[in-house]
């Protein structure tokens, strides 16, 4: 349990629990981390070796027919279960320690590098995200590893400016107050008093951001600008899309399928991401009154 | 309320109105606004020195710019812009009368001084293929305004194929005085199509050249339309709905029944001269032992990679490179049976050996081993190619590594600013040659010598340069097919890098509007000769325009009828 701002709400799975939504979206990712972790168990074949015939159709032994080298794809689908959850998994932690601290550090230190820290957070959010994504990409060249480096790169200062907003509102509580009058450092300030407050935004900040990297590796693969070594989700939709699925038909048991999956692990951390967004920001259960 | 016969006659009315515009409408429809070819990269201005591609890009700068013997479907030299020419006894002093009435697109006289000056202007200034082309002519005379006389350093055996069927001829009057080549946008040639509109990124549009010279040959068509679709299921998709009537793109095997089913379409086969190689650097051990290249070939089967990746659509490679069907051979050594036992005692020989038990072999030293295949990411069937090679080497128990990345990177560490003495990074790499490596004879000599413009992978052995450099004594066409296959059987115990196979390629077109596609050898139909067609009586249409202009004749016909009948009701009445 992490002990929220004034230590007195403690966060638990109660809160995904009560939450049908967000019930809905934790049970999808169990389901999803389940197929990572059993792929082995799960798979029929081994997604690496060429069991037959190229561009075969559902049946013989292939629920999903087999790609364009004679792979299975089911077993891709579920053996890139494990690179797709993993980009979203690093990659959203990335962007949520990266972010966290920049808006922990701006928020606690106000002055000049608060100032700074935020001009240069302003320059990141306005720069154009996907063409200049699509630019590091093509510039680092298509590999795991960069593709989860440059989507952090691109993404930590939106949570950082949320963070920040958080700290801000957090840094006059009274018991901050209290801490501070009791001669506190700053840093211990920071670390023991102001951070756990920010927690449970950091965590909805990093559900949001792994759902985002998911969909965002997703398409730069698609767009061939990930890497087509790495079976993946997005590197799949990438062969589908260059060995004609979308002109042969194919695309309804190559193209269909991950792209289901895709969608279910967005909707899941998204859903997951509103609960837990609920619970940090009481004030939009509030029912809304209109008129 | 209406009457029984005046309801009548309205339904009547407006039934027939609703016919008229509707067969208007469609017969308006069918009218095509010219042949519209798709076209997959973007080629600046398509000017000599603008044009990015070899493919499409050159075959579309043919289109505007004319040469003066044009190279036929078999690939053989036809006097096109020359109505006659000799050649003296010694073979160095050529004389190409050219034919009279030839105009640029503008309306200038083409005379035999733009001939000249091309030729100087682009010995002058290098860009493409002009330079290296131009390569042995010692100098250009003009007696008269159609007469061209061209001295040769050398006999060169190739000359009516290289330059005189390559370098196309530019306007003295606009490319005078011009230094940066590159820079002029003015496309004005004398070509049967002229360059009408060019809206970057968008498309181009050309027209029938009116003055065309030829006495047999006109432009087929009245215009083109080339839009630029870089993406090749958008372009497909445009070829099945009909936006589209040719795609430059070569259909990829697994569309090929696709497309061939869709009514309308036809695709058209062949095989090519573009070869697709995994390129060995020489230069780095152990690839620089002649076992180690061996053991490479041996767990190589270039037969299954044509059957699992191109579906069978292509030729295996040949171990000495030159493809079976090239113009210059009868008999080349065929595809080498994978042998993977083979392989390993060849890599136990060298003394790369599993010590530790780990699935993988250790250098002679005892250090870990491991190789890295470079290729183009945006190339799948590179990259699938480079992952099943990596099986096989994995096999043998060679560790190894594809890495995809970009092109111009995977350039840049192969044949860095295209020049093989800038030095290569890499120790294998997926790589291709276009068909114009292998149509020219004397591009062997570029690939495989020591000295070669075009040995990327630094192969170097006296054997093969021995018989590499016969190829530049040869002094008649025939004189290539002995040495050529020489060069190959000498070439396939070598190993200087794996080819692994030859594409047949496939093109698709919609017939109805236009018939004339012409296969032209290991080249494909985009080509010169697929939109010429026999010259007509001066004042008839051809083509497009003929076609154009029946869809205009039935309305007229319906519209007529419809007249008389309303006429001879209103006099009943």
């Amino acid at each position: 349990m992490i002990p929220s701002a004034q230590g007195k709400r403690p966060m638990s799975l109660k809160v995904l629990f009560d939450n049908p939504p967000g019930l809905i979206g934790v049970v999808l990712l169990v389901m999803l981390l389940g197929i990572a972790v059993f792929a082995p168990q799960l798979s029929p074949y081994n997604p690496d070796e060429r069991v037959g015939r190229p561009f075969q159709r559902p049946g013989e032994g292939h629920l999903l027919g087999t790609n364009d080298i004679g792979q299975d794809i089911l077993s891709e689908i579920i053996w890139g279960t494990r690179a797709s959850l993993t980009i979203g998994v690093v990659t959203g932690m990335l962007v949520t320690v990266a972010g966290t601290t920049v808006g922990l550090v701006a928020g606690c230190t106000g002055g000049t590098v608060d100032s700074l820290l935020m001009r240069f957070t302003d320059l990141v959010l306005i720069i154009p995200f996907l063409p200049l994504m699509i630019l590091l990409a093509a510039f680092l060249g298509p590999s795991f590893y960069n593709l989860m480096l440059v989507i952090a790169v691109l993404m930590w200062a939106r949570p950082a400016r949320i963070i920040r907003s958080q700290v801000l509102t957090l840094r006059c509580r009274t018991y901050v107050e209290a801490a501070r009058a009791a001669g506190a450092s700053s840093g211990r300030i920071m670390v023991r008093h102001i951070l756990p407050g920010v927690l449970p935004l950091a965590v909805a900040q990093f559900v949001m951001s792994a759902s985002m990297a998911i969909l965002i590796e997703a398409s730069l693969s698609f767009l061939g600008l990930g890497d087509p070594v790495q079976k993946s989700w997005g590197s799949i939709l990438y062969y589908a899309q260059a060995r004609g699925a979308f002109l042969t038909g194919a695309w309804l048991w190559w193209v269909l399928p991950p792209g289901l999956l895709i969608t279910l692990t967005v909707m899941g951390f998204a859903m997951t991401g509103f609960a837990l967004d609920r619970y940090v920001n009481p004030r939009l259960n509030r029912r809304q009154v209109c008129g | 309320m209406l009457g029984r016969g005046r309801g009548r006659r309205l339904v009547g009315l407006v039934t027939s109105v609703i016919l008229l515009v509707g067969i208007g409408t469609a017969v308006l429809a069918a009218e095509a606004p010219g042949l519209r070819i798709g076209m997959h990269t973007e080629e600046g201005g398509i000017t000599p020195y603008s044009y990015v591609t070899g493919y499409p890009g050159l075959p579309m700068v043919r289109m505007i710019y004319d040469t003066l013997f044009i190279m036929n479907a078999d690939r053989t030299p036809i006097p096109w812009m020359v109505r006659e020419y000799s050649v003296s006894d010694d073979g160095l002093t050529w004389t190409l009368k050219l034919h009279e009435g030839i105009y640029f697109h503008d309306g200038v006289p083409l005379t035999s001084a733009d001939v000249a000056f091309s030729y100087t202007f682009m010995t002058q200034h290098g860009h493409g293929p002009w330079q290296r082309s131009l390569r042995g002519i010692k100098s250009v005379e003009t007696p008269d305004e159609h007469t061209v006389v061209i001295h040769l350093e050398r006999v060169l055996p190739l000359f009516l194929q290289v330059p005189l069927a390559e370098v196309v001829i530019i306007p003295a009057h606009i490319w005078q005085g011009v230094t940066e080549p590159a820079t002029i946008t003015n496309a004005t040639g004398s070509g049967p199509y002229r360059l009408a509109e060019y809206q970057p990124g968008h498309f181009y549009r050309l027209e029938a050249h009116p003055n065309y010279f030829h006495p047999e040959k006109r432009p087929s068509v009245a215009s083109i339309i080339v839009p630029i679709i870089p993406d090749a299921t958008t372009m497909f998709m445009a070829l099945k709905a009909g936006e589209i009537d040719m795609g430059t793109r070569d259909v990829p095997p697994e569309m090929v029944e696709e497309l061939a089913g869709t009514e309308g379409l036809t695709v058209v086969t062949g095989p090519s001269y573009v070869s697709t190689l995994l390129v060995i650097n020489n230069e780095r051990p152990p690839f620089n032992q002649v076992d180690f290249r061996r053991a490479l070939e041996l767990a190589v089967d270039a037969q299954y990679l044509v059957d699992i990746i191109r579906l069978g659509q292509a030729t295996a490679g040949s171990p000495g490179f030159v493809h079976p069907m090239a113009p210059w051979v009868q008999a080349v050594p065929g595809p080498v049976k994978q042998d993977l036992p083979g392989a390993s005692r060849l890599l136990e020989g060298l003394g790369f050996v599993d010590r530790n038990a780990d699935g993988r072999r250790e250098d002679p030293q005892g250090n870990s081993f491991r190789q890295t295949i470079i290729t183009s990411a945006e190339r799948p069937e590179r990259v699938r190619a480079a992952q099943i090679i990596a099986d096989w080497f994995k096999q043998v128990g060679l560790d190894t590594v594809v890495q995809a990345i970009e092109h111009t990177t995977v350039a840049a560490r192969v044949w860095p600013e295209f020049d093989v003495t800038k030095g290569r990074n890499f120790d294998l790499a997926v790589w291709g040659w276009s068909a114009g490596v292998q149509e020219n004879p004397l591009n062997l000599w570029e690939v495989l010598h020591t000295r070669g413009t075009l040995n990327v992978g630094a192969f170097s052995d006296p054997a093969v340069d021995a018989v590499a450099d016969r190829l530049r004594e040869v002094t008649a066409r025939d004189g290539f097919r002995p040495v050529v296959e020489e060069l190959a059987r000498t070439v396939a115990g070598k190993v200087p890098f794996l080819t692994l196979w030859y594409p047949d390629n496939a093109y698709a077109y919609r017939e109805e509007a236009h018939a004339g596609w012409v296969y032209v050898r290991g080249h494909g139909i985009l080509d010169k000769l697929s939109l010429l067609g026999p010259a007509v009586a001066p004042g008839g249409q051809g083509g497009l325009a003929g076609r154009g202009a029946l869809p205009w004749v039935i309305l007229a016909v319906v519209l007529a009828g419809a007249g008389v009948m309303v006429a001879r009701r209103k006099r009943r009445s």
